[in-house]
């Protein structure tokens, strides 16, 4: 394409050469393009049908989800404040009333759960929903507003004219071409578009975790009955210690409603040195005695894997280009605690700023920049930007959730455990068993590198 | 609930698999030199193995999940050096997730 513009300046009709290359074969010129019908595609493509514009929503899929597996939940505050009163038209899976977190080790676990009835009233906090069931709603709710979507369509690169995106080119066997003033990357964590057209660097290894899941199918009363919930009811775990076998990382279980969703997850840089396959850790933790009976006569029904972005805020790219704007996971925003609004509110911030260039008809950096000026003022950017330190802290305190969860079992065990010493001397026992497994200085110096982190 | 071998657990999976063209390329000889073969340890679907009988690479595209590992951890896949080629299948074909 460089050559063909090259060509172009060398005779001085650029701008005709490639007009005549684009246009003859292109039906029509859109307003938009989305590549990639994910959260934040999708979102995206609502907001902007429903401003009136002519949007196109290509997705590599036969269907919305089919390419992607995890987890997983919403948070129905975000939501919520998109698409109001969601929970009467999306499919969910069950109402979240149930969270934990087990800090596990080999023999045991410390068991942190909290459940309230006031989780399960609207305005609700967290529904857990299948990646599919989500993305086919949101889809839906995009061509409703009016956007055209295509399945089975894979974006091969962007074009260019100059510096400024003017189209897509779409991948054998459809081989064709279509135009637009503004091409919008929602292409996911392995987002080859951006990469390609030199938009963002080079994916490194440290920067995306690698997470396998399995489902399984149990009876909706069996799910019930195992997690104690009531009917219709969820619970999130998150599992922390023992499932990552002495790395840095999580996994889960999600319940839906008639399957439960196991997920584990460390850093690809991690898997590539330890010699360890993700579904090595599946298979370990279904083998846990407190996992086993959750999921006993389970049939697993789905296996899959998945990268996510975790390099947090400096593994974000420039988010604006002449004509092209990068949003989702392709641009890194995601986090733990919102899953996937950060991804919608990015669909719906680029949204706006694709509106607001339409209506100067400038097609420039100029008006797509408040798309970023969005982000920045949200709590996106202020969420991930106090969360800034963590990726590289997860690197540079790699034994963190292994020795700590094992720490804090070994504390839990000897208190629980009655002895026949006097109390204090009880203490001190307690402090000198901990103090062998970390030096105190040493322990100290990583509670404040946390809470430094965590703030 | 009893331990799946890989072959069984991509059974439950649904594919379309595009049988003819590979959506990632790898040179087997050039591999040889690999220091790491970390693919050979890392891929969630077990696509890439080491034939210690012969010496060299085996992979197989179908019942690839799409993940992206390889290409994060390959340096030549990464950087798509020549003989090596990292894509997303085309026209929808591979893996389809079902149930999220």
């Amino acid at each position: 394409m460089l050559k063909d513009w090259f060509a172009g300046v060398k005779k001085g009709t650029s701008q005709e050469i490639i007009a005549e290359k684009y246009y003859t074969t292109a039906v029509k010129k859109y307003d938009a393009i989305i590549a990639g019908a994910g959260p934040a595609g999708a979102t995206a493509a609502y907001f902007m049908a429903r401003e009136g514009m002519d949007v196109l929503l290509l997705e590599r899929g036969p269907y919305p989800g089919a390419k992607t597996c995890g987890g997983s939940s919403i948070i129905a505050e975000h939501v919520h404040k998109l698409f109001p009163n969601f929970w009467e038209e999306l499919e969910y899976e069950r109402l979240i009333s149930h969270q934990a977190y087990w800090i596990m080790t080999e023999d045991d676990a410390i068991q942190i759960a909290y459940r309230s009835t006031r989780l399960s009233d609207a305005p609700y906090n967290r529904f857990s929903v299948r990646r599919v069931k989500l993305y086919e709603w949101l889809v839906k709710k995009a061509t409703a507003a009016g956007a055209t979507v295509r399945f089975n369509h894979h974006v091969s690169e962007i074009l260019y004219e100059g510096n400024q995106a003017v189209g897509v080119r779409i991948s054998k066997p459809q081989d064709c071409i279509y135009v637009a003033n503004i091409i919008i990357l929602a292409d996911g964590a392995n987002s080859l578009l951006a990469e390609k057209a030199g938009l963002s660097r080079r994916v490194s290894a440290h920067d995306l975790s690698l997470y396998a899941k399995e489902t399984i199918a149990l009876p909706a009363e069996v799910i019930e009955e195992r997690f104690s919930l009531p009917a219709g009811h969820g619970a999130i775990i998150g599992l922390i210690g023992y499932p990552t076998a002495g790395f840095n990382g999580t996994a889960s279980i999600h319940t839906f409603r008639t399957s439960i969703n196991i997920n584990v997850g460390l850093a690809v840089a991690d898997i590539a040195q330890a010699g360890i396959t993700p579904h090595d850790l599946i298979d370990r933790l279904k083998a846990h005695q407190y996992i086993k009976p959750l999921i006993k006569d389970g049939i697993t029904t789905e296996y899959g894997a998945n990268v996510i972005p975790e390099g947090g805020y400096f593994s974000i790219p420039e988010l604006v280009h002449p004509g092209s704007m990068i949003i989702g996971d392709a641009a890194s925003l995601v986090n733990g605690v919102h899953g996937f609004s950060l991804a919608m509110w990015s669909g719906f911030f680029a949204a706006q700023a694709a509106s607001k260039a339409k209506k100067h008809r400038d097609f420039s950096v100029k008006f797509l920049r408040l798309y970023q000026q969005l982000l920045d003022e949200s709590f996106v950017m202020q969420d991930l930007r106090a969360n800034a330190p963590q990726a590289k802290w997860l690197r540079d305190v790699p034994y963190f959730f292994d020795l700590y969860s094992r720490v804090a079992n070994e504390a839990a065990y000897h208190i629980t455990k009655v002895y026949t010493i006097p109390k204090k001397a009880k203490r001190h026992y307690i402090f000198k068993k901990i103090t062998s497994m970390q030096p105190i200085g040493k322990m100290l110096k990583d509670a404040w590198s946390f809470l430094k982190v965590i703030r | 609930m009893k331990n799946l071998s890989m072959d069984d657990r991509l059974a439950v999976n649904r594919f379309d698999s595009d049988d003819h063209n590979s959506h990632i390329i790898v040179d087997k000889t050039a591999c040889k030199t690999c220091p790491h073969r970390a693919c050979t340890f890392s891929c969630p679907a077990e696509r890439y193995k080491w034939d210690t009988v012969n010496d060299v690479l085996s992979f197989d595209h179908v019942g690839c999940l799409e993940c992206g590992n390889c290409r994060l951890v390959c340096e030549r896949l990464n950087q798509g050096i020549e003989g090596y080629s990292w894509n997303y299948p085309r026209h929808g074909k591979g893996i389809i997730f079902r149930e999220g």
